[in-house]
């Protein structure tokens, strides 16, 4: 690991000056180092001694706490939190997108067969539930993950009323995108409070039945309530499809207007509702958002699994983001000779075209590119 | 007597506080001071009858003696443990509950906004802070009450009154929780003494730990919210009793569990745990467990009986 550990070295020499990490004494730091040993509960008086420390002892990965504390360095119990950025993790690997999934490699760990694609739950083989992955990432991931960063700051803007200039969006450096309110009211959010507004964004535990409203036999849909538009206005898209009559009533609910449900009726359309909001909204890690103990990514760090730079992003930067251009963070040089391990594609980065590699072959890489394949887990250095 | 209303019904509240500050009230004149035998006493009959979950109306004569009264019973029940403070928390949000439909909206508003923060907007009704309405009504059970069910807008949540109401007295909840626990002065401590023996009566027939096995995550965060006196949401309790009487427990078991609840009640108790064993019902899916905020995380079972059955 020599070779990757000067090249991120290099980054943090050059690169130190775009670290930011707001109200740095609050929060507790970590780092892991390329031997895998942890440090934790760390803090630093402000931002220059952050950097100097990554200057100093390049980390692998290097993460802060989502929330302020009053003693940062003490134990979980102890640190006396004062509030917490709101934090939503958007990952491809949650959605099991079969052009996302083409490249990963899936092998089961109790009979060892394997395979290409999106992972099975279970063995095909042996039944076993024990399935190691390697993913790949690609351009659908990120594409797939931005949809969904759109929608997020669609619900964090008009229905939950963060100001634009309180959303922060980064990309992870792997495959996905964090979106984070660090400033104002919704940081004072408790954690079960963390999970309403998640579950808001994602449309999940949608029940529409308080939302009906029953005059003269008539029922409407209160379209006020912005989760209840949008399940409508999806069961009319052409992804759903409706007997023309209820169809027509859907359309009629959809325009404010009241129509006669039969019971079985009722329930049906209820059940569409409640599968509609959730395809329609934001698909998010619910359980990272509900987390206040959480360490996440510092902004701009370099990615342990990549390489690439966990970008921070402006809400205009991120639609046209090209990780594969953008991010690529590590220097070209010195060059680092690799032997593959598992079949790599080919891959562009930084409109450079490499691979397609097959385990065996040796090559010889620029140091971002060495540095992807082997933190992929694809290749190991050659020692020269 | 209109002056004193809000201190009757919301001894919690700004006023309130601001009202003792003035009076440079201490804890030895809350245990001491002859004059305040009044407000001891009805600290004392506060906590019997929130172990008996019976609400007491206040003294309409003296509302500054609610508010010490309610000030010492809160210590005294801190003093006792987390399951009775916990108890007390509930009786004075259920308390609150009845009480302040004596309140205008006015005066509703005002004491959400003083005393807890709340922000409101009042175009075509009324509407909370979505952070106000999302840290309080996590605590309720129930799909009208989750955020996903209600008209949001630009970080205000529409209510009407009564949603108000119970919003404020899950703030109750929270805010007699946070007392601490003191040392108390003899004649206070004696009280204490006195509630620590009535409410272990009450819960006498402890819970035997009938074995637990491999219990998922979600069913041991119940029980032990349980254990320390915490409230569970009705879909919490359903899914406890029904997973625990599937795994063979008797509906007498699960009784003694739920005895802790804060708000425990024999009769409605035993109803509801035998109305789910006739019922044989089965405990909720992972899905509907995890919508009902109630899984603590992927514990890589893929329904709560698994290896039980």
């Amino acid at each position: 690991m020599r070779e990757l550990e000067k090249l991120f070295a290099r980054y943090y020499r050059g690169m130190a000056s775009t670290i930011y990490v707001s109200d740095v004494p609050l929060r507790e730091f970590m780092f892991r180092d390329f031997e895998g040993k942890v440090r934790r509960h760390m803090s630093f008086r402000d931002l220059s001694e952050l950097r100097k420390y990554l200057v100093d002892n390049p980390p692998m990965h290097a993460y802060y706490s989502v929330s302020l504390y009053r003693n940062p360095t003490a134990p979980m119990v102890e640190k006396e939190p004062i509030r917490a950025e709101l934090l939503f993790d958007i990952d491809s690997t949650d959605f099991k997108d079969e052009e996302c999934e083409r490249e990963s490699i899936w092998r089961c760990k109790n009979c060892g067969l394997s395979g290409k694609g999106i992972p099975p739950d279970k063995c095909p083989k042996c039944g076993s539930g024990r399935m190691e992955v390697n993913h790949w990432l690609n351009e659908r991931c990120i594409s797939l993950t931005k949809e969904e960063v759109g929608k997020l700051i669609g619900v964090l803007s008009e229905d939950l009323g963060a100001s634009l200039d309180e959303i922060a969006v980064s990309y992870t450096g792997n495959r996905g995108f964090h979106v984070r309110v660090s400033e104002g009211k919704l940081t004072t959010l408790s954690k079960e409070g963390r999970r309403e507004v998640a579950f808001y964004a994602m449309g999940r535990g949608f029940d529409p039945t308080p939302l009906f409203i029953v005059e003269k036999g008539l029922v409407k849909l209160d379209l006020r309530s912005s989760i209840a538009r949008r399940a409508l206005e999806h069961l009319l898209s052409a992804q759903v499809k409706l007997t023309p009559s209820l169809r027509e009533k859907v359309l009629l609910l959809s325009k404010g207007m009241g129509v006669r449900l039969g019971s079985r009726e009722r329930k049906y359309l209820l059940n569409l509702l409640k599968e509609s909001a959730q395809r329609s909204g934001a698909r998010i890690d619910w359980m990272v958002t509900m987390d206040t103990g959480r360490l996440t990514r510092i902004p701009n760090s370099i990615h342990g699994k990549t390489g690439f730079r966990a970008l921070r992003l402006s809400l205009d930067e991120y639609g046209v983001f090209n990780p594969f251009k953008d991010a690529v963070g590590l220097p070209s040089e010195p060059e680092i000779k690799v032997r593959v391990k598992m079949p790599v594609p080919a891959f562009r980065l930084r409109d450079e075209a490499f691979g397609p590699y097959s385990p065996g072959e040796e090559v010889q890489l620029p140091g971002f590119a060495a540095a992807f394949v082997i933190l992929r887990g694809r290749a190991e250095p050659l020692n020269h | 007597m209109r002056e004193g209303e809000i201190l009757l019904i919301a001894p919690f509240s700004r006023e309130a506080a601001a009202l003792l500050e003035e009076q440079g009230l201490t804890l030895e004149d809350l245990a001491f001071d002859p004059l305040l035998e009044n407000a001891r006493r009805f600290a004392r009959e506060r906590l019997i009858r929130a172990i008996e979950g019976r609400i007491l109306y206040p003294d309409m004569i003296n509302p500054v003696n609610e508010v010490y009264a309610f000030v010492a019973a809160k210590l005294i029940a801190s003093r006792v443990g987390r399951s009775m403070l916990s108890r007390l928390a509930n009786y004075e949000a259920k308390r609150f509950m009845e009480l302040s439909e004596r309140l205008s909206t006015e005066k509703l508003i005002d004491l959400a906004r003083g005393t807890f923060g709340f922000e409101f907007r009042f175009n075509n009704g009324l509407w909370v802070d979505v952070v106000s309405y999302s840290n309080g009504c996590a605590g309720i059970g129930g799909p009208k009450w989750r955020l996903v069910n209600r008209v949001v807008r630009k970080g205000y949540v529409l209510v009407n009154e009564r949603d108000l109401r119970r919003l404020i007295s899950e703030y109750v909840k929270m805010k007699v929780m946070e007392t601490p626990r003191i040392e108390l002065p003899d004649p206070l401590e004696e009280i204490a003494k006195e509630i620590s023996d009535m409410f272990a009566k009450r819960m006498r027939k402890r819970f035997k730990r009938p074995k637990k096995g491999d219990f998922p995550p979600c069913i041991r965060e119940l029980i032990s919210k349980l254990r320390r006196g915490e409230n569970l949401t009705h879909q919490a309790r359903f899914a406890l009793t029904a997973f625990l009487l599937n795994v063979g427990w008797s509906e007498e078991q699960v009784l003694d569990l739920f005895r802790s609840a804060p708000d425990f009640n024999e009769r409605i108790a035993s109803y509801q745990i035998s109305h789910i064993a006739k019922r044989k019902y089965k405990p909720p899916s992972c899905e509907t467990m995890k919508n009902w905020g109630l899984c603590p995380g992927d514990c890589g079972r893929r329904y709560m009986l698994e290896g039980f059955d």
